[in-house]
């Protein structure tokens, strides 16, 4: 159970952050000091144009969904391989939010943000690829097991 | 209920207040709480930031009345930075605030204790059709338009203001052989006519041919336009009518500038005469006027405007009633 609340916070605060860490961190690519990059979201938080913190609901919203899902999941039982199929969904989408967002945050296209609104329904997909994919590394690893 | 049902609900629970705090705190800054942070903003930071709070006050419309002193403080000097998107705002917030605001501007300037500068042409460009009124002051300023800056001509045609002498202008600006910022001006208010430029086509044809590839691209850009189907914007009223006030402003802008080919809309803006908005109202009067002789069909319900609440609207009305009894 200790387990299933851990991966039900982890999920929370990875779908949370993503916006958040990689604004930051694109800011500060482009040649911004941090604390500016930093007081710049925090600015945007409400701001009409950037709604930050609209973003961030929106690109947390897979996440939440599977933080849900993973605590009633691995609390009930068989656990190590549920662990593994959660881990993996998790890795996947924060591999592919990691990705979306720094892409259109470096890009110079202005329609780029579009790609905000398709990415909860990309991760609907990339997750349940990611948990097969993580039980059946679980299953391949116990099976090589002497 | 077991350990394992409390763990469960515990947690969801926690999560739920978290995304309500979430919820309510965006709630809260499209609101009076959000208007009065954005006025203080406005107050006090740097130029860029006050003109990102002008724009997220305006994108609050009602909602950020709050801060009308501070938009009006910052409004009193027109060569302040952000006083266009104060103006912008203002119209957003409250219509009849912004029209008070454009009287006393232009009764300023009649009385030639304003100039019109590069800065108060912005600010009658922020006002927009609100500020009808100083189509006249802002015409007589066309032949010095060199000085004025550069937001003279949107400024008319946002005003309503589509005859004779601003088209001149632009027909004279963008014939002018040297590429500047005046003659690329004026390629960009041929989009901003939008059906109005239809009879300056065969100029725009030969600008289509020029060397410069911005010059060429952008009237062929117009032209492309010109030549589709205005059957969105004739319709563009239909079937959102009160439902979203900044697209009913943007389709009653687009009937104007259609004109009498607009008369089928005619049923859908008299509609929007009853509308709970005061921008939304007075822009209905407006785009009658500009529709012509078809719209006399609605000058029952326009003199019935003369007991609106709004002195916007009622002028508003009054002027379109005058348009169309003289229209031939």
């Amino acid at each position: 159970m200790k387990r299933a609340v851990i991966f039900f916070w982890l999920t929370v605060v990875c779908g949370a952050a993503i916006p958040a860490v990689v604004a930051i961190w694109t800011a500060s690519a482009k040649g911004a000091p941090l604390q500016t990059a930093i007081q710049e979201w925090t600015d945007n938080l409400f701001a009409p144009g950037a709604n930050e913190l609209v973003l961030t609901l929106i690109s947390a919203a897979p996440f939440l969904l599977l933080a849900v899902l993973s605590l009633f999941h691995m609390s009930g039982g068989n656990s190590g391989p549920r662990t593994a199929g959660v881990s993996g969904a998790l890795m996947a989408g924060v591999a592919l939010a990691v990705q979306v967002h720094s892409s259109i945050r470096m890009s110079h296209h202005s329609t780029a943000a579009i790609g905000f609104f398709f990415l909860p329904f990309e991760e609907l997909i990339v997750m349940p690829i990611g948990y097969g994919f993580g039980r059946l590394v679980s299953s391949l690893l116990r099976r090589l097991k002497p | 209920m077991s350990r394992r049902q409390r763990i469960i609900w515990i947690n969801l629970g926690a999560l739920t207040a978290l995304l309500a705090s979430a919820i309510a705190a965006l709630v809260l800054m499209n609101g009076r709480f959000g208007a009065a942070r954005w006025a203080k903003s406005l107050r006090t930071a740097a130029p860029i930031e006050r003109m990102k709070a002008a724009a997220a006050l305006g994108e609050l419309g009602p909602n950020g009345a709050p801060a009308l002193p501070a938009l009006l403080d910052v409004l009193r000097d027109p060569d302040d930075i952000s006083a266009e998107a104060c103006a912008k705002a203002l119209v957003q917030i409250d219509a009849q605030r912004a029209y008070d605001f454009a009287t006393a501007l232009i009764d300023r300037c009649e009385r030639r204790e304003t100039e019109i500068t590069p800065a108060v042409a912005d600010v009658f460009a922020g006002l927009g059709p609100v500020a009808w009124h100083a189509i006249p002051l802002l015409e007589s300023a066309l032949p010095t338009r060199s000085e004025r800056g550069r937001s003279l001509i949107p400024a008319l045609i946002d005003m309503g203001d589509y005859g004779p002498a601003v088209v001149a202008a632009i027909i004279e600006d963008s014939s002018n052989p040297v590429y500047s910022y005046r003659k690329w001006d004026a390629m960009l208010a041929f989009d901003r006519l939008g059906e109005r430029a239809r009879p300056l086509m065969p100029h725009l044809e030969r600008l289509s041919a020029e060397g410069n590839y911005a010059v060429s691209f952008q009237a062929k850009m117009v032209l492309g336009n010109l030549k589709r189907e205005p059957a969105y914007a004739l319709g563009g009223l239909h079937g959102f009518s009160a439902t979203d006030r900044s697209y009913q402003e943007y389709a009653l802008d687009k009937l104007a500038k259609l004109g009498p080919t607009a008369a089928d809309a005619i049923p859908e803006v008299v509609t929007e005469l009853r509308s709970p908005s005061t921008i939304v109202r007075f822009l209905a009067t407006w785009t009658l006027a500009h529709i012509g002789s078809p719209a006399r069909t609605a000058l029952p319900q326009l003199r019935a405007m003369g007991s609106d609440s709004s002195s916007l609207v009622r002028d508003g009305a009054a002027q379109a009633i005058r348009t169309l009894e003289a229209a031939p």
